[in-house]
Order: C-alpha cells, then sequence, then structure tokens
C-alpha cells in the first residue's frame, strides 16, 4: 500500500516542473469549475442570453480545460517511470513488485479520470440534465482517454522518430472518439467500457507475465531489427547528430493518422459547425510535437563542438538551418492536410487560411521554445512555454469562433509573430553562451536512452 | 630480451636501466647486437615509449649503448674503464642485501648464508642463465 | 623548445555556488602521455571538459594551441581528438555509418587505421550502434578520436567497460600514438595498472585540487614507505619528517612518507635509532596512501 502510493505520489511530483504543472492543474481544475458553478455556460446553454464578452467565456472554458490537461500531464512521468522500472532488474527482487506497479498505474489513470470527469460535470452544472449520468459518461471518456494520453506520452518519450510517428497516431485515435461521444449523447456507454476493459486485461496480462514471455519477445524483436533503421548517405551530417535526418518518417506518422480520422469524421458525417475548434486545435497540436525534438538539440550539439569547425555563433544558425530543413518536410505535409480534410469537412474558408498561418507559426514558436532548452528547465522557461501554448490555443479557439472579427485574428498573428522572434534572440543569446556542463538534460526528458 | 614489472615498486626505467647494464657487462649482449626500436621495445612490453627512449638516451651517455643513425643503437664495445670494480659491485648490492636479509629473517646464520652463494655460484656455472627462473 | 600544445593557470571551475576544481595549473609538451587520477567527484571530468572548451573556465585559463579553450576556432579542432566518458554515438547508425558521419568532419582521416583497428578489436563495423554492447560502443568512441590522427588525444576513462585484451589492445594504440614524440595523449582512468604502465606525467586530483603533477618517476622516489627496525621499542611519538602515516609497533614502525630523498636515509636512521629500509610503492599503493 505504501509503495503503491509512494509511487503515485511520484508520478504528479517527481520533478519540480512537474509538480509546479500538477499543483497548477489542480488549481485551475477546482477554480475553473467553481467559475462554472456560478456562470452561464458558454455553449448549449439553457438559454439564458450570456452575461459575458467572448473573451471572458473563453477564459472561463479553457481555465478547467487548462486544469484537466495540466493534471493529466502533470502525472507524465508515470509512463518514463513505468517503463524504466517495468524493465529493470529490481522488479525480479522486490516483493509483490510488479503487482504494485501495476495498481499504482491503474489508480492514477483512475485518478486522472475522476479528476477530468468531475470538472466535466461541473460544466453541465448548469444544465437540465441528470448529473449521474453525466459524470458516467465523463469517467468513461475520461478513462479511455487518459489511458490513450498516457501511451502517447510514454511512446513520444521514448525518443527517436518512430516513437513520434507511433505516438502522434495514437493521439489523434485518442482525440476522434471522444469527439464521437461528445457529439452523439445517446451512444451507449459499452463501448468504452469494453474497451478500457479489454485493454487494460491485456497490457496486465503482459505485465505480469512479462518475465515469462521475455525470451519469445527478444526473438521477435530481433527479427524486426533487421527491418527499421537508417543508412548514410553523405550530406546531412549535422542532421544525423542533431537528430533531424527523418522528417519524412513524422512526417508520415502524421500524415496517416490524419488521413484515416478525416475519412472516418466524413463517414460518421460529423462537419462544421461543431469541429472547427478542435480540429484546429489539433493541428495545432500536431506541428507543436513534431518540432519538441529540439528540445533535444543542445545536449546533442556537444558532439559538434569539437567536430565542426564552428563558433558558438555559428552553431546556432547551422542547429536552426538544420531545423529549419526538418520543419519544412514535416509542415509542409501538415499544411496539405488541412487543406485537404479541411475541404472534405467543410471547414470555413477563413479558418483554413488563417489556419496556415497558425500552423506555421506553431512550428516556429515551439522550435525556438525547444532550442531555449540550453540548461535545466528553469520557472522562467517553463512559464514562456505555457504562455506561448495558452497564446496558441487562445488564438485557435478566436480563429475558430465566425464571431471574431478579422482584424482580431490578424492582431493575434502579428503578436504570435513578433513572439516568435523574441523567443528566437533568446535562444540565439543563450547559444552563444553554451556550457555544455550545464546541458545535462532535465531528468523528464532524458527518461529514456 | 627484458623481464619488466611495471607494478612493482622499482620504477619501469630503472628496471630497464639496470638489466641492460648488466646483460652489457656479463656479456649476455655481446657487444654489436642490435636493440629493438624504441617503439618496438614500448610495444612489446606496453610501456610509455619514453621512458624506453630515457633509458637508450642515458646509457648511451654513459658508453653502454651506441647510437647509430637510422640504424637501431647497438651494444658498445666494453672498456675497462667503463665498469671498474666498485661499479660493477654496486649493482650487485641490492640483490646481495636481499639475500642477506631473508637470511637474517629466516634466522639463519652468516656461515649459512655464505654456503648457499656459493652453492648459487656453482650451479650458475654449469647452465646457461636464461633459462633460469629467478627466485623471488 | 616548442610551445606546449596545452597550458592552464590558476584554472577554476564553480557549478551552482558549488566549487568543482580551484586553482589548477599544468602545461602539456608535445610527446606527453599524462595520466589524470583522483577519486570519483574529485574533478577529472571537469578538467577535462574546461581544456575542451565545452565549458567556460570561473577563474583563471585554459589555452589549446595557444587559443583559448573556450573560442576555440576550427584549424585548431582538427588537431584533438576527445574521447568522452559516457558515448555520443546515434543509436540508429551502423557502426561504419556512424564513423562516416564524423570522418566527414575532418580534412583528413585515416580510413585505413580505422577498418584496421576495428579488425584486431572485434568492432563489427556492420553493426547498428544500439546493438552494440557497452565494450564495443567503448571501443568504437576511442576510434572515432583516433582516425583523424589529432595532435592532442583525450579521453576521459577510455577502458572502463573493457576486457584485459581490449585494454591491453587500447593501450598499444596509445603507445603508437605517443611513439614519435610529437603527439600527446591525456587520459583519466581508475585502472591505475595502465597508467603505471603508459604515462610519463601524473596529475592527482585531491579535493578539488590538483595534489601532485609531474614526473612520473619522480613520484615514485618520492612517495616511500620507510620500515624501521630497532632493538629497542621506539619512541611512543614518532615524529618523522613528511610523513602520511605512522603505525609503530614496538620495537619496529612503518610510515608512508611525502618527498623522500635517499639522503635522508641516514639522518633517519641516527634520527629513530634503528636500521631503515626504504620500500617503493606502486601507483596504486600511492594513490591509496595519499587517500587514507
Amino acid at each position: 500500500m505504501k509503495a503503491i502510493a509512494r509511487l503515485i505520489f511520484t508520478y504528479y511530483t517527481g520533478t519540480a516542473l512537474l509538480r509546479f504543472i500538477s499543483s497548477a492543474g489542480l488549481l485551475a481544475g477546482i477554480v475553473g469549475s467553481a467559475l462554472l458553478l456560478y456562470f452561464p455556460p458558454l455553449t448549449g446553454g439553457s438559454g439564458n442570453p450570456s452575461r459575458l464578452s467572448l473573451a471572458q467565456e473563453a477564459l472561463v472554458f479553457f481555465l478547467p480545460v487548462a486544469g484537466i490537461l495540466c493534471f493529466t500531464f502533470g502525472a507524465s512521468l508515470l509512463p518514463a517511470l513505468l517503463a524504466r522500472l517495468a524493465t529493470s532488474h529490481y522488479l525480479y527482487v522486490l516483493p509483490y513488485g510488479r503487482a504494485k506497479l501495476l495498481t499504482s498505474a491503474f489508480a492514477t489513470v483512475a485518478l486522472t479520470a475522476v479528476f477530468a470527469a468531475c470538472v466535466v460535470t461541473m460544466y453541465y452544472s448548469m444544465m437540465p440534465f441528470a448529473l449521474g449520468l453525466v459524470f458516467q459518461r465523463a469517467l468513461a471518456v475520461s478513462f479511455v482517454t487518459a489511458s490513450f494520453l498516457y501511451v502517447v506520452l510514454w511512446l513520444t518519450g521514448k525518443g527517436g522518430n518512430i516513437g513520434l510517428l507511433a505516438g502522434a497516431f495514437v493521439l489523434i485515435a485518442t482525440l476522434v472518439l471522444p469527439l464521437r461521444f461528445i457529439a452523439m449523447p445517446s451512444t451507449s456507454l459499452t463501448i468504452p467500457w469494453t474497451i478500457c476493459a479489454v485493454l487494460w486485461t491485456v497490457f496486465a496480462a503482459s505485465f505480469l507475465l512479462a518475465p515469462r514471455l521475455k525470451a519469445s519477445v527478444g526473438r521477435a524483436r530481433h527479427a524486426l531489427a533487421g527491418l527499421t533503421g537508417s543508412s548514410y548517405r553523405g550530406g546531412g551530417e549535422i542532421d544525423f547528430l542533431i537528430g533531424t535526418a527523418r522528417p519524412w518518417a513524422l512526417a508520415a506518422g502524421q500524415g496517416v493518422p490524419i488521413a484515416i480520422a478525416t475519412v472516418l469524421l466524413h463517414i460518421f458525417g460529423l462537419t462544421a459547425p461543431s469541429l472547427p475548434s478542435p480540429w484546429l486545435f489539433f493541428f495545432t497540436i500536431m506541428s507543436v510535437i513534431s518540432s519538441a525534438l529540439a528540445s533535444f538539440a543542445a545536449t546533442r550539439s556537444r558532439a559538434l563542438w569539437l567536430r565542426a569547425r564552428w563558433t558558438r555563433a555559428q552553431l546556432f544558425t547551422n542547429v536552426e538551418s538544420s531545423f529549419w530543413r526538418y520543419n519544412c518536410c514535416t509542415l509542409g505535409v501538415l499544411l496539405l492536410l488541412l487543406v485537404w480534410s479541411g475541404d472534405v469537412l467543410e471547414m470555413p474558408t477563413r479558418v483554413v487560411a488563417f489556419g496556415m498561418g497558425l500552423l506555421a507559426l506553431a512550428s516556429a514558436l515551439s522550435t525556438y521554445i525547444g532550442l531555449i532548452v540550453t540548461a535545466r528547465i528553469g520557472w522562467r522557461d517553463a512559464v514562456l512555454a505555457v504562455t506561448t501554448m495558452v497564446a496558441l490555443m487562445t488564438a485557435v479557439v478566436y480563429l475558430s469562433s465566425p464571431a471574431t472579427a478579422t482584424t482580431t485574428i490578424v492582431a493575434f498573428v502579428g503578436g504570435l509573430t513578433a513572439l516568435t522572434f523574441v523567443v528566437r534572440e533568446i535562444a540565439r543569446r543563450r547559444w552563444g553562451r553554451l556550457d555544455w556542463m550545464l546541458c545535462r538534460g532535465d531528468l523528464a526528458v532524458r527518461a529514456s536512452a | 630480451m627484458f623481464i619488466l614489472k611495471p607494478h612493482s615498486g622499482v620504477p619501469i626505467y630503472r628496471q630497464l636501466l639496470d638489466q641492460i647494464r648488466r646483460m652489457a657487462a656479463s656479456g649476455q649482449l655481446p657487444p654489436g647486437t642490435e636493440l629493438p626500436s624504441i617503439r618496438e621495445l614500448a610495444l612489446r612490453h606496453a610501456i610509455n615509449p619514453m621512458t624506453v627512449s630515457k633509458v637508450y638516451t642515458l646509457l648511451e651517455a654513459e658508453g653502454v649503448l651506441e647510437r647509430h643513425r637510422g640504424k637501431p643503437m647497438t651494444v658498445a664495445k666494453p672498456t675497462r674503464a667503463q665498469s671498474p670494480l666498485a661499479k660493477r659491485l654496486e649493482q650487485i648490492e641490492p640483490h646481495v642485501e636481499q639475500v642477506a636479509l631473508a637470511a637474517r629473517q629466516l634466522e639463519l646464520t652468516e656461515k649459512d648464508a655464505v654456503k648457499a652463494l656459493q652453492d648459487a655460484w656453482e650451479k650458475t656455472d654449469e647452465q646457461s642463465v636464461h633459462r633460469r627462473t629467478r627466485p623471488r | 623548445m616548442s610551445s606546449p600544445y596545452i597550458a592552464a593557470h590558476g584554472l577554476g571551475k564553480s557549478f551552482s555556488g558549488k566549487l568543482v576544481l580551484a586553482d589548477v595549473s599544468f602545461t602539456v609538451e608535445p610527446g606527453d602521455v599524462v595520466g589524470v587520477l583522483g577519486k570519483n567527484g574529485a574533478g577529472k571530468t571537469t578538467l577535462l571538459e574546461l581544456v575542451l572548451g565545452f565549458t567556460p573556465p570561473t577563474s583563471g585559463g585554459v589555452q589549446l594551441f595557444g587559443y583559448d579553450s573556450y573560442r576555440l576556432p576550427g584549424a585548431a579542432k582538427a588537431r584533438i581528438g576527445f574521447v568522452p566518458q559516457q558515448d555520443e554515438l546515434v543509436n540508429q547508425l551502423t557502426a561504419a555509418d556512424q564513423i562516416g558521419v564524423i570522418a566527414s568532419f575532418y580534412p583528413k582521416w585515416d580510413d585505413e587505421l580505422v577498418v584496421r583497428l576495428s579488425r584486431e578489436w572485434e568492432v563489427d563495423l556492420g553493426q547498428r550502434v544500439k546493438n552494440m554492447s557497452v565494450g564495443q560502443r567503448q571501443k568504437l568512441s576511442i576510434l572515432l578520436g583516433l582516425g583523424h590522427k589529432p595532435d592532442v588525444l583525450i579521453l576521459d576513462e577510455p577502458v572502463a567497460s573493457l576486457d584485459p585484451v581490449a585494454r591491453r589492445q587500447f593501450l598499444e594504440q596509445i603507445i603508437e600514438v605517443a611513439a614519435d614524440g610529437k603527439r600527446s595523449v591525456v587520459f583519466s582512468s581508475h585502472i591505475v595498472s595502465d597508467v603505471e604502465r603508459l604515462a610519463n606525467k601524473i596529475w592527482i586530483l585531491k579535493d578539488r585540487r590538483m595534489y601532485w603533477q609531474g614526473d612520473f618517476d619522480s613520484l615514485k622516489d618520492s612517495i616511500v614507505r620507510v620500515h624501521a627496525r630497532s632493538t629497542q621499542p621506539l619512541p611512543a611519538s614518532l615524529s618523522i619528517l613528511n610523513a602520511l602515516n605512522v603505525q609503530r609497533n614496538g620495537t619496529t614502525a612503518t610510515a608512508t612518507v611525502q618527498g623522500w630523498r635517499a639522503e635522508m636515509q641516514d639522518g633517519l636512521a641516527q634520527q629513530l635509532g634503528a636500521e631503515i629500509e626504504v620500500e617503493q610503492l606502486t601507483l596504486e599503493e600511492i594513490f591509496l596512501e595519499l587517500h587514507r
């Protein structure tokens, strides 16, 4: 019991950054719920006109959502720690180690799901729905989503393009599923609960039986190893050392799932107007993920210091160009998909047009935010990153609502562009003073390898 | 050719120095014998080439070895002046002291020790030295 | 007299308010093989990182080929080789590709040498890095530091994961590098026996300072163990000059002395009224005595 509680506590508070995010999420969720209790809901309301302006409503809507997201990501040590312990020798020696570890994982997912479900229920508290039912639905959906999200975190955390690829795939599945249930409240709950039960049973079984399955898994891996991997054909040496050598892998990994999701949505007949916000939100997140690689750049560039003939300032310029080459590929694919799926799902032209700009900005911004990480992630960097994300998401909300004036959107785009330049300058200055002794990488970031 | 023990207390250069001197003096390395190059010797014994270089230079200065341009070092012809009795006795001194110390610790008398030395003298006269392992 | 390859004076480094290295000065001449010894945490890796310009010093300075290390120009970098303690290999590449990537940065790369060594050291060039054992990866890292025939080769714990056969092969390669007297090697290692064989200069880092630096042979002559044997019980409080530690046992005593000179033997014999025997220590024993 003690071990399980300790594990759960560590998942949420393992590093300073996570402590901050978990507590911020908890706070935001609670405050947001309180706000929701006292203000009329944003959409599908009880018929009363909204007393708030659009901006204030956006804030009220986003605060609890941000709270849920933060609390979920606050436990992002779960996949890393679980994976690490699961493959360590410790687990064979600790009493009931496997069972306790598994229980802690399940409990954490449940905790996250319950929190999310509560907040969502608050959201519907002003409406004439049976709250008990709402809670059940929300719990079912959150549980599945949370489970998937942690799998995504694990896959992206493992590093390498295969991980990002797989993570992107699962993320899409994660976000398509709840959409369906939100849009059609009459669907029964058996499906998500069945999925949950099946997945968790399979996971638990393989986890507990892992020692016995090790040999056969090893053989399978060995066979598969021959098929993957890249080879070097001259040119782009920097890319190999920084990790930006295979953009097409991520591009394909994003492209295929998006295409499938779009087709599915089209089949289910889900089109605008209920979709622009999550759809664009989703694309923006994708463009941000593809640039998360940049946060590893400073640490990995250590190998370049003695090999390439550059000063630190030149190093920054070259690493930056390497990332732009990489981003152009992934961004290009995303933009194409945006236009295509916008067309299929009949998104308003304005959303698609500005969406393209927003995606490019999101990609650039997150690359530079990643490049800022030249030492331990301090609170200043965390605040900057969070502010940027919030700014991006707010831009998404405003863009997808038809009531927003074009000038407001243009102002947003302008502001974000300015922010990009500011962040770039910060990154450039830091790289000019790069000290690899400080660059050992945050523990949570380097959980794999 | 040489037995070098890098991990004994005695510095490697001293070991090599002593051995070459002894072998040259005793005739084990007759004049004109070519010694391995610095690199070869360093590689064979896995020691620092500068050590070997230092020894070779020292011995050249002493006149034990001769340097030839482009060719390996060779053992020089001994002259009486180069190894007087006192110097040769000096070289054997540490070994004799060790024998005396060991004998004392084993509570042998001086006569026993001298007898042992005489036996060893006869033994080494009969067989050729390089097959013997030194008792330690 | 050629100028030293590496020169440091008053070098110091603090990190998050903690002092990691203080007041270190040294030179490395062409042909030197320097062994850096020190307990874990004594500052060995920091010292090497300062020399190579990975991190700026907090006090003092260090020059490589006459240039300030932190701002090392491109041409000078081609003359340096570095083998880090934790390898920085790219997991997805094969060994051959990894070598190819690194080789492309240098104007001169001795392919033949690298291929020959990889065969002798049994590193399979076709194998993917992520499938290699720790020892293989370490060998590959060493190869990457050798290929461009650097004038200064710096290695941080290069043989920690190698078996004795591989270690011997590595030693032989270092001897080859140092043999012509124009290239230098600086390596830190816990395997004192290797350092004993190879180094002509020793740096001992203790408590974040350079405790000893200099000729290896003079180190061995300077720190010795002295055994005193007397017919009478020796005085209870023995004061031997510069003794690191003294053990007294009735009529015998043993002391480790620093700064020993042969002339001191007679004086000490008189002082204690005992027979003095001087024992020379192996490098490992010296290191242990210094840290007792």
